[in-house]
Formats: C-alpha cells, sequence, structure tokens
C-alpha cells in the first residue's frame, strides 16, 4: 500500500533539516570535496562530529562503554540486513545510516575516555566488516531476481577492497587514507538511495522507484569504491617502490 | 561531560524509523507511535533551546 502524503511529509521533514543544517555546514566548512579527502568533504564531516559529540558525552556520563556501542552497531547493521533482503527499504536505508553513527561513536567514546587501543580498533575493524557483510548479503537477497544482484557483488566487492588495500598497506608499514570513496561515502549513498528511492516509490505509487533509486546509488558505489580501492593500491605501490 | 540528552538527534531517529515502520511495513499504528515520541523530544528539545 502507498502512503504519498506520509512520503510527502517525510519529505519535507528531510529538507527542513538539510536546508537547516546540512547547506550552512557545507558552505562554512573547512573543506572541499576531493580525491583524498573524500566526496563528503571537510565541512560535512566537521558538522557530523559536531552533532555527534553531544551524544558521546551523554552516553558517557550514563556509563555506556564503547564495546557496548560497537555490539548494538553490529546488531544494527543485522537488522539493516534483515530489513534490506525483506525490501523494507526506508528502514533499511534509516539503520544504515543509524549503524553508520554508532560507528563514529564508538571510536569517538572510546578517545574521549582515553582508552583508544589497537585491540579495540582491531575488534571495531572486524565489526565493521561483519556489519558490512550482512548489509550487502541483505542486498543481495532484494537483488536476487535481476541484474540488480551483480551490481551488489561489485559494491561489496569494491567496499571490502578499498579496506583490504589500507589495512595491507599498513602490515607492511605504509598508511593510506586516501580515497575518493570511503565509508561514510557508501553510506550516504547507499542509505541516501534507499530512503529516497522508497518516497519515490510511495509518491509516485510506483513500487519499481524505489529499486530504480537504490541501483543507481550501488552502481556509483561500484564504480567509486573500485576506483578508491585501485587510488590506493597506486598510492602504496608508489611509497613501496 | 554533559548529562544533557540530546532530545533533537533522537526525535529524529525516532520521527524517520517511525515513518520507516509505516511506509515499509504499513504498521500504522506502531510507526505512527514511534513518530508521535519522536515528535515529543523534537518539542523538547525546541523548548530547551
Amino acid at each position: 500500500m502507498c502512503h504519498p502524503w506520509l512520503a510527502a511529509g517525510v519529505a519535507g521533514f528531510l529538507g527542513v533539516l538539510v536546508t537547516r543544517e546540512l547547506v550552512p555546514a557545507v558552505r562554512h566548512g573547512d573543506g572541499e570535496a576531493s580525491l583524498d579527502r573524500g566526496l563528503l568533504g571537510g565541512g560535512l564531516r566537521t558538522w557530523f562530529r559536531a552533532r555527534v559529540d553531544p551524544l558521546v558525552d551523554a552516553l558517557l556520563a550514563v556509563g555506556v562503554r564503547p564495546d557496548a556501542v560497537t555490539a548494538v552497531q553490529l546488531g544494527v547493521s543485522v537488522l539493516c540486513g534483515f530489513a534490506y533482503a525483506r525490501a523494507w527499504l526506508f528502514t533499511a536505508g534509516w539503520l544504515l545510516l543509524t549503524g553508520g553513527t554508532l560507528d563514529v561513536l564508538d571510536g569517538a567514546m572510546a578517545r574521549k575516555l582515553g582508552a583508544a587501543s589497537a585491540r579495540g580498533a582491531f575488534v571495531d575493524s572486524v565489526t565493521d566488516r561483519y556489519g558490512e557483510c550482512a548489509i550487502f548479503l541483505g542486498l543481495a537477497v532484494h537483488f536476487r531476481d535481476g541484474w540488480g544482484l551483480y551490481v551488489v557483488l561489485a559494491a561489496a566487492f569494491g567496499a571490502f577492497m578499498v579496506s583490504y588495500t589500507r589495512a595491507r598497506g599498513e602490515g607492511l608499514g605504509v598508511t593510506c587514507t586516501v580515497g575518493l570513496l570511503q565509508r561514510p561515502e557508501r553510506y550516504v549513498l547507499i542509505g541516501g538511495g534507499s530512503l529516497f528511492g522508497s518516497l519515490g516509490a510511495h509518491l509516485a505509487c510506483t513500487p519499481a522507484v524505489a529499486s530504480a533509486i537504490l541501483v543507481a546509488g550501488l552502481v556509483a558505489v561500484a564504480a567509486l569504491a573500485n576506483a578508491t580501492a585501485l587510488q590506493r593500491a597506486t598510492a602504496i605501490v608508489r611509497q613501496l617502490a | 561531560m554533559s548529562r544533557r540528552l540530546p532530545f533533537g538527534v533522537l526525535g529524529v531517529f525516532l520521527v524517520l524509523l517511525g515513518a520507516g515502520v509505516v511506509l515499509d511495513a504499513d504498521w500504522v499504528w506502531r510507526g505512527g507511535a514511534l513518530m508521535i515520541a519522536g515528535g515529543v523530544l523534537l518539542a523538547l528539545e525546541a523548548r530547551r533551546s
């Protein structure tokens, strides 16, 4: 059943949020989007950190530990994958963005507590990969009957290669954090594609619109994530030469 | 360290989660309840600031 009035209301709500929050952040940001810093640019990252900071304080004040947030993030990612598999695209997109926020929260909490450690960084990275795996698995189930499945596989491969090239480089003593499409950008493209696809489908009362817009986001992730992995590989090869 | 709960962020989270529950699963009452709870938190945040 389609809900065009609710979709219009939610679109308006998101429009107000973007106008009030994101537009000033982009205008007064301290950095443009670039090949090295990522598509989102410094302004949006600074805005996001400022928004997350009160949450970090509130959670630490009530005694929540960073490890607990990491565990909740994994749970949210699994729920997100489940939502994609059930074709609940708006909920899945929102859970994806929530999981991305929790991913930032645990690291920020550990740093504020002075408890940032190699163990924590390792657990966080492993949890992130399992979380991403659950999300891409859900997307694969959603697109199992069409060519969208190949796009999901290409996007998943690119996403894992972005992480792998950095981890392998660090294993060889080379730090490489450059990249056009890093994890926050992936979350925004796939999550945004899910949210706006679902809203478009309800506004037009045409369910196919949702998958079409989500596939467009996934095509962008597939192309840009693999380009980022190659960008990192090239940078690491140059440093090792 | 602040004990002030960030009602605004939680409000936006609940409003959009509720909207998703209605749009995706057609659970109007459950989604509506989440949206109302989020709206109350947003109103509290607006009163506070």
